[in-house]
């Protein structure tokens, strides 16, 4: 294609969103709205994202919209555009604060949480990796940590979608501001984590984020075990913190007598389904924390917990011996680098 | 109007989940249907000695192959019935770990099936923290059972349907579905 016909190419897609965000804007139905906004989102970010800065404020304007349904889909773009261009984290903190903080709607409130979850570990890159500071780059990172204090505040909250939402997203701040540190079997393609921060940053400071990790988790442990917290949100309470045990090896002591004192010690609130329902799970984590490199520190506490939920002697055996071969893996990488 | 999408599983994509599939489209549910086996299963002439297919095959190959090998045999035992449903609902089984489309509720037909549910999401590494609601029901891998696991499944689907907030009014489906049914769920939320 000549340069000639790119530029027209270029001029007839920036034609396209100008009518599209002109119906967008006079429709007053919500789902037509959705109709057009999609059709925009897929001409911006997938077909020419170079059109991405030029409609970005438009789009955002779209945040004040009263359906729940519109406010959701500009979340969902918020993140699309920050995926696309980790700069664009910026532009988009105020609009994602907005629906985070004004919000009486829970499904937005859930979906701003989750946006958050993904875009703090963006912008937790973007700033970590300058060197210098800026009053922009201070303003955004203000901007970030006032909304984590404000969703660790929603673990709390009546609704229990938002606290599990809530509960997720500590669950990635324990992640991001934990040092990976040994052998982790993570599995996530973009792990973020303390690694890429200097500790002598002139925004972020290591040794706080580090803390606040630390905390935190204590908070999902105490939880875990506080008898307070519903079946419905107990499940991905002990999920993530077994994420955070395989990913996090530095974390995996604490993380196993938490959830060995759970299984001595369920909540009498539970009801007989609900008891079974919960030793099944931690079954499950039990057995892929057996398969971490990390346990064979802790086989004979995993082997006496598989036991009493029910586990055989030649699973764990068996189990183990995937940790074995996990072993022999990595340390047949670590050799292969050597020169 | 069909507000959630549900996935309904079962090991090799053929009766169990096939059988809910049919009956939740018909009531207008948003559903898909999958395998978590390796491979695809049916019955052969002794249990030793089962028809194995992999997913890429379609409905309407495995009933040609059966019907070349023993026609009387498997329109007996219902499987050239079942195939025949089955083409006319899709052209052929989709295992659940190639997915890359995201549902609000995963339903899966037995205890193996529902571990290797959750070891997929487990593999999938829940890079987005979107939530999924997955449940377990137990249903006998035969037809009789599966007809009436349908049923069961279809009730599920439609308190799953009606309520306000999933999230919020899970926990209450799913003890009073056990109540009325004596039927046992398992159930976790897990993340995309």
């Amino acid at each position: 294609m000549s340069s000639m016909d790119a530029k027209e190419d270029e001029n007839s897609i920036s034609d396209r969103v100008i009518e599209l965000m002109n119906r967008a804007q006079l429709e007053t139905d919500a789902k037509e709205k959705l109709v057009y906004l999609k059709q925009i989102q897929e001409l911006v970010i997938m077909k020419d994202s170079a059109l991405l800065d030029s409609f970005l404020d438009e789009m955002l304007a779209f945040q004040h919209e009263k359906s729940a349904d519109v406010q959701k889909f500009i979340l969902g773009f918020l993140e699309e555009a920050c995926k696309k261009d980790e700069f664009l984290c910026s532009k988009v903190v105020y609009p994602l604060a907005y629906l985070l903080y004004d919000q009486d709607n829970v499904q937005v409130t859930k979906r701003a949480i989750q946006c958050n979850l993904n875009l703090y570990r963006i912008a937790f890159k973007f700033i970590a990796t300058k060197k210098a500071a800026s009053d922009d780059l201070l303003h955004i990172w203000e901007q970030f940590c006032d909304m984590k204090t404000y969703i660790i505040s929603l673990t709390q909250h009546e609704n229990t979608g938002v606290r599990t939402s809530a509960l997720k997203y500590c669950e990635m701040i324990v992640l991001t501001q934990s040092i990976k540190g040994g052998i982790t079997t993570s599995t996530k393609p973009d792990d973020i984590s303390l690694d890429m921060l200097s500790t002598t940053h002139p925004i972020m400071d290591f040794s706080k984020l580090k803390d606040e990790a630390k905390s935190i988790l204590t908070f999902l442990t105490d939880l875990t075990l506080s008898h307070k917290i519903n079946h419905t949100n107990l499940l991905p309470c002990v999920g993530s913190l077994a994420i955070i045990a395989r990913m996090r090896p530095m974390h995996f002591g604490i993380i196993i007598a938490c959830l060995e004192s759970l299984n001595a010690n369920l909540p009498p609130t539970l009801s007989k389904s609900q008891v079974s329902n919960l030793r099944k799970h931690l079954k499950i984590q039990f057995m892929t924390l057996l398969k971490n490199p990390v346990s064979i520190e802790y086989q004979s506490v995993l082997a006496a917990i598989l036991s009493d939920l029910g586990v055989t002697g030649n699973e764990v055996v068996n189990r183990a011996k995937l940790r074995i071969k996990l072993n022999s893996l990595y340390s047949t990488d670590l050799d292969s680098e050597r020169p | 109007m069909p507000k959630l999408d549900f996935a309904i599983v079962c090991s090799s994509n053929q009766n169990r989940s096939m059988a809910a599939h049919k009956l939740l489209s018909k009531r207008g549910f948003n559903v898909t249907s999958f395998g978590s086996g390796t491979h695809c299963k049916l019955p052969g002439p002794t249990p030793e000695e089962p028809n194995i297919y992999s997913f890429d095959s379609s409905y309407d190959e495995m009933y040609n192959d059966l019907t070349k090998k023993d026609k009387t045999l498997y329109t007996q035992n219902g499987i050239l019935h079942m195939l025949d449903r089955n083409r006319r609902i899709k052209t052929k089984p989709e295992r659940f770990q190639d997915c890359t489309v995201k549902h609000d509720c995963v339903i899966s037909c037995d205890e193996r099936v529902y571990d290797q549910v959750i070891e997929d999401f487990e593999n999938r590494g829940n890079v987005n923290g979107t939530p999924v609601h997955l449940i377990n029901l137990n249903i006998m891998d035969n037809q009789e059972e599966a007809t009436i696991g349908a049923v069961l499944i279809c009730e599920l689907c439609q308190q799953i349907e009606e309520c306000e907030d999933l999230d919020d009014n899970i926990e209450n489906i799913i003890k009073e579905f056990e109540d009325k049914n004596k039927r046992t769920l398992y159930y976790h939320v897990a993340f995309y």
